[in-house]
C-alpha cells in the first residue's frame, strides 16, 4: 500500500503530465490550420490574383486539366468587402456609438435597462437570423440581392458589438473627468465633445476595428442578401462579391479547390493584420489617468 | 438647449434598436405563421418529416432541434478538457513566463479565424483525416461538425477561464500552499470553487455562440434532414437547414424555414440571458 | 467675466452666498445634510470639518448643482447668490461663477497644459484671441506660482507634471473663468506636504478676491487657513463661527468632542 502522502504526489505529478498532454493536442488542429493554409495557399500568391475578378469555373477545369496555376484573382470579393465594409461602418457607428452613451449615462433606469437586454440578445444572435430578416425586408420588397442589403444584415450584427465596445470604454473612465468638465460650467454635450472622447479615442478606435475584424469573417448572411457577383461591381443596388462569398462560391466548385486556400489565406492574413493594429492601437493611445 | 437636443438624439438611438428588434421578430413571427398553421405547433416542433415533393408537402424541426443540441453539447463536452488545460498552464502553472504569452497570443489570434475557414479546413483536412481513421465512412456528420464547433469554443474560453483564474486571490492560495498543498489541491479545492460560477457562465455562453453557427456547420454536417442514429451520422442543425434549403422556392417551405429561424432565436436568446443572468449573480 | 475680445478683472466686490434650510437626501427619507443655514462671509475661507460621512462633500457640491447629475438626489430649501436663488439660474451660470476643485487632481488627459488651463473656455465655446489666451494662461498659472515650473513646456502633456503641480494646475484651470467662489473638497489629501505648503498660501492670496469654502479632514490645516468654521454632524450644521473661537472654545458639546477626538 502506497501511502497516502505518496499517493497524493503521483496524483499531482499525474495532473501535470495530463495539463502538458492535453494542451499539446489542443494547439496541434490550430497548427493544421495554420500549416494547411501556409501550404496550399500561397501557390496563388502573385500581383494577378489581387488585381483580377474570379474565374470561370471552364477557365478552372482548363487550368487543371493542363496542369497550371488557375487564372484570375480575388478582385472582385476585395472590392466588394471593402465596399459593404464601409457602408456597414457608416451605418452602425454613430449609432451604436450613441446607444453605448445612452446605456452608460441612464445605466439604472428602466427604459435603459431593457435596452441592455435587448442589445445582450442581439450581441448572441446566430448571423443567418438576420440574413433571412434583411432578405424579407430589402431583398424580397426590392425584388435583388443587392449589396445594400448586404449592408444592412451586417450593421445589424456589428452593432451590438460598437455598443459594447462604447459602454466598455465610458465604463472604463473615471467619473471625476465628467464632473470636472461640468463644473467649469461647460454642457453636457461639450463635455462628451471635447474631453469624454479625445480621452476615450484610442479604445474607442480599438473596438471599432476589433469589430471590423469579426464582421470580414462573416458569411451566411451575405449569401442570403448579396448574392455574389464575378466581377467588381459598385452599384449599391446589384449583387456584389465578398472575400468570404468567393470563398463559398469557390468550395461549391470541384474545380477550384486551390483558389479556396489562397483566397482564405488571404482573408485571415488580413484579419490578423487588423487585430494588430488594433492592439497597437490600444497601446499607443492608451487611456492614461492622472496620478496613477 | 443643446443638451436637450443631445439626450433626445441618444434616446432615439435607443428607440432605433428596440424598433429593429421588433422588425426581426416580425419577420420571423408573421413569416412563420403559415407553417405553424398548416402544422400545428406542437406537431410541428415534434416531427421529423422533411419531404419538399409538392402534393405531399411534410415539415417539421425536431430533426434540427436534435442536431443543433447533439453538435452543441459534444463540442462543449470535447471542449472542455481542453480548454481548462491550456487555462491551467497559462493561468497557474506557466503564468507570468514567456511561453504563457506566447500561447496566448497565439490563441488570441485563433479566436479571429472567421468561421469559414474552420469549415474550410474541415471539408478539405478533417474529413479526410476522419476517413482514414475509419471514424465513419465519408467523414461528415456530427462528430465532425462537433469538432469543428470545439475549436471554436477553445480559444474563447481558454482565454475567459485564465482571466478568472488570474482573479484568485494570491493569499487564499498562498495559505494552502502553506499548509503543504500540491499544485493540484490547490487548483481543485481552491481556485475552481473560487470560480466555478464564472466558469459555467462562460460556458452556458460559449453553448449559445456555437448553437447559432451557421457556415461551418453546413459545410460538414451533410445535410441530411433526420435524427442522426449515432455520432458518425449526418445531420441538419437549426442554423445550416436554413442556409442549406434557402434556395427552394415553395411558400410553405419557406415559411418551414422561418419556423425554424423563430425557434432557433428562441433558444439562443434564452440561453444567453441564461449566462447573462448567471453572471449577474457572481460577485468576484 | 473674460471673453468677447474684453478682458477685465473682478474689482474687490464682495457676493454673499446664503443657504437657508437646505436639505439633500438620496432616496426618500434618507437625508445626506439637514435644514442646514448659513450665511457665507465673503472673501473669506470658510472650512467645513465633520467626521467622514457628516455630508460635507455633499454640502459643498449641492451648492454648485453637480447633484442634479444623479437623478434620485433631491434637494430642498434655497441656496442664493448675491439675493437670487441658484436654482432658477441656469447651472452653467452657476458653475461659472462658483468654481470647483475636486479632492484627486485631475486635469484632462488629452489636453497640454496650455490646453487645460483655458479648458474652461474651450468646453463654454468662448471664443478669445490668441493675445488674450496668452494673458489668461499666465496669469491664471502665475496665481497658483506654477507660471516659472511650466512656462517653457506648456505644450506637454497635463500627466507630465507631479502631483502637486497638477493639482494646482487644476486650481488654475478653475481659476482661469474667475469665479467668485472657489468649492474646494480637500483639496491636499493626495499630495505631500511641501507642496500642501504652497497651496494653502494660494489659498490665502486667493482670499483677497474670492469667497473659498474648503471641506478639511484635517483640523490643522482648517485651524490653520481658515478664517469661519462650519461643524457638520451627521447632516447637521452644529457649529458656525470664527474659526480662532470655535477650535479654542467651541459652544456646543458636539464641537467640543470631535475636536478633541482629532487632537488626539
Amino acid at each position: 500500500m502506497i501511502s497516502y502522502q505518496k499517493f497524493r504526489i503521483y496524483i499531482d505529478k499525474f495532473f501535470h503530465v495530463i495539463v502538458y498532454l492535453f494542451s499539446f493536442i489542443a494547439l496541434i488542429p490550430f497548427l493544421s490550420i495554420i500549416w494547411t493554409l501556409l501550404k496550399k495557399g500561397l501557390i496563388h500568391v502573385n500581383p494577378n490574383f489581387y488585381t483580377q475578378t474570379s474565374p470561370s469555373a471552364t477557365e478552372a477545369i482548363l487550368a487543371n486539366l493542363s496542369g497550371e496555376i488557375i487564372p484570375g484573382g480575388i478582385l472582385n470579393g476585395i472590392c466588394g468587402s471593402l465596399y459593404i465594409l464601409l457602408i456597414t461602418i457608416i451605418l452602425t457607428v454613430p449609432l451604436g456609438f450613441f446607444i453605448g452613451v445612452y446605456i452608460h449615462e441612464n445605466r439604472k433606469q428602466k427604459f435603459s435597462i431593457f435596452i441592455q437586454y435587448i442589445s445582450a440578445i442581439f450581441y448572441g444572435m446566430p448571423s443567418i437570423i438576420i440574413g433571412i430578416t434583411v432578405y424579407v425586408f430589402i431583398v424580397k420588397s426590392f425584388h435583388s440581392f443587392s449589396a445594400w442589403a448586404g449592408s444592412v444584415a451586417l450593421s445589424v450584427l456589428m452593432l451590438p458589438m460598437i455598443i459594447r465596445a462604447t459602454d466598455e470604454t465610458l465604463k472604463s473612465l473615471p467619473t471625476y473627468l465628467k464632473e470636472s468638465g461640468l463644473a467649469l460650467g461647460a454642457s453636457y454635450t461639450s463635455v462628451i465633445l471635447r474631453v469624454i472622447i479625445p480621452t476615450a479615442k484610442g479604445n474607442l478606435l480599438t473596438g471599432l476595428l476589433i469589430s471590423v475584424s469579426r464582421i470580414l469573417g462573416v458569411t451566411a448572411p451575405l449569401i442570403v442578401t448579396t448574392l455574389g457577383c464575378s466581377m467588381v461591381n459598385w452599384d449599391i443596388t446589384k449583387p456584389t462579391s465578398s472575400i468570404t462569398l468567393l470563398i463559398w462560391n469557390f468550395s461549391n466548385n470541384p474545380c477550384m479547390a486551390d483558389m479556396v486556400w489562397s483566397t482564405s489565406l488571404f482573408l485571415f492574413i488580413f484579419i490578423i493584420v487588423l487585430n494588430i493594429i488594433a492592439k497597437h492601437i490600444a497601446w499607443k493611445w492608451k487611456i492614461t489617468l492622472p496620478h496613477e | 438647449m443643446k443638451d436637450k437636443v443631445l439626450k433626445i438624439m441618444l434616446f432615439c438611438s435607443a428607440v432605433v434598436l428596440l424598433l429593429l428588434m421588433a422588425g426581426i421578430l416580425y419577420a420571423l413571427i408573421s413569416q412563420s405563421i403559415p407553417a405553424f398553421k398548416h402544422f400545428g405547433f406542437f406537431q410541428f416542433i415534434s416531427s421529423t418529416e422533411w419531404n419538399q415533393i409538392e402534393g405531399q408537402e411534410q415539415y417539421g424541426a425536431l430533426s434540427f432541434i436534435t442536431g443543433t443540441i447533439l453538435t452543441s453539447l459534444l463540442a462543449l463536452i470535447i471542449s472542455i478538457p481542453f480548454s481548462v488545460s491550456l487555462s491551467f498552464l497559462i493561468g497557474e502553472l506557466f503564468v507570468g513566463k514567456k511561453i504563457a504569452f506566447w500561447i496566448n497570443s497565439f490563441l488570441n489570434i485563433l479566436a479571429g479565424i472567421p468561421p469559414i475557414i474552420l469549415g474550410i479546413w474541415g471539408y478539405y483536412s478533417l474529413r479526410p483525416l476522419l476517413i482514414s481513421l475509419n471514424i465513419g465512412h465519408h467523414g461528415y456528420g456530427i462528430f465532425s461538425a462537433a469538432i469543428l464547433l470545439s475549436l471554436m469554443i477553445i480559444p474563447y474560453s481558454t482565454s475567459i477561464s485564465t482571466t478568472f483564474f488570474a482573479l484568485v486571490p494570491m493569499k487564499l492560495k498562498e495559505s494552502a500552499y502553506s499548509l503543504g498543498a500540491t499544485r493540484f489541491e490547490v487548483i481543485r479545492n481552491i481556485s475552481i470553487p473560487y470560480i466555478k460560477k464564472c466558469l459555467i457562465a462562460a460556458h452556458v455562453f460559449a453553448l449559445g455562440k456555437v448553437m447559432g453557427e451557421t457556415i461551418a456547420v453546413t459545410m460538414i454536417i451533410g445535410n441530411i434532414n433526420y435524427i442522426p442514429s449515432k455520432i458518425t451520422d449526418t445531420g441538419n442543425t437549426l442554423a445550416s437547414v436554413i442556409l442549406n434549403q434557402f434556395e427552394t422556392i415553395s411558400d410553405l417551405k419557406f415559411s418551414a424555414l422561418f419556423a425554424i429561424a423563430l425557434l432557433l432565436f428562441i433558444i439562443t436568446a434564452v440561453i444567453n440571458l441564461m449566462a447573462r443572468y448567471m453572471i449577474r449573480r457572481v460577485v468576484l | 467675466m473674460p471673453g468677447n475680445g474684453k478682458l477685465h478683472y473682478l474689482m474687490n466686490k464682495k457676493h454673499l452666498l446664503e443657504l437657508k434650510n437646505v436639505s439633500v437626501s438620496f432616496s426618500p427619507g434618507i437625508y445626506a445634510i439637514k435644514n442646514v443655514s448659513v450665511s457665507i462671509k465673503p472673501c473669506a475661507i470658510t472650512s467645513v470639518i465633520g467626521a467622514s460621512g457628516a455630508g460635507k462633500s455633499t454640502l459643498l457640491r449641492s451648492i454648485n448643482r453637480m447633484h442634479e447629475l444623479y437623478p434620485n438626489i433631491k434637494l430642498s430649501g434655497e441656496i442664493s447668490l448675491d439675493g437670487k436663488n441658484i436654482m432658477e439660474m441656469k447651472p452653467i451660470e452657476v458653475r461659472r461663477r462658483i468654481g470647483m476643485v475636486f479632492q484627486m487632481p485631475n486635469p484632462f488627459p488629452a489636453m497640454n497644459i496650455y490646453q487645460n488651463v483655458l479648458s474652461g473656455y474651450k468646453l463654454n465655446k468662448i471664443y478669445l484671441s490668441k493675445a488674450e489666451k496668452d494673458e489668461i494662461v499666465e496669469k491664471s498659472l502665475q496665481d497658483v506660482a506654477l507660471w516659472d515650473e511650466v512656462k517653457n513646456s506648456l505644450n506637454k502633456s497635463a500627466l507630465s507634471l507631479t502631483v502637486g503641480q497638477q493639482q494646482r494646475l487644476c486650481i488654475a484651470r478653475t481659476l482661469a473663468l474667475q469665479p467668485e467662489f472657489l468649492l474646494m473638497d480637500d483639496p491636499t489629501s493626495s499630495i505631500d506636504p511641501i507642496c500642501t505648503n504652497r497651496i494653502e498660501e494660494l489659498m490665502y492670496r486667493l482670499k483677497d478676491n474670492h469667497t473659498i469654502i474648503v471641506v478639511a479632514h484635517n483640523l490643522s490645516q482648517a485651524s490653520r487657513i481658515s478664517d469661519y468654521a462650519m461643524y457638520l454632524e451627521k447632516g447637521e450644521l452644529v457649529e458656525y463661527d470664527i474659526s480662532n473661537v470655535m477650535f479654542v472654545a467651541p459652544k456646543d458639546k458636539r464641537t467640543e468632542r470631535y475636536i478633541t477626538e482629532q487632537i488626539e
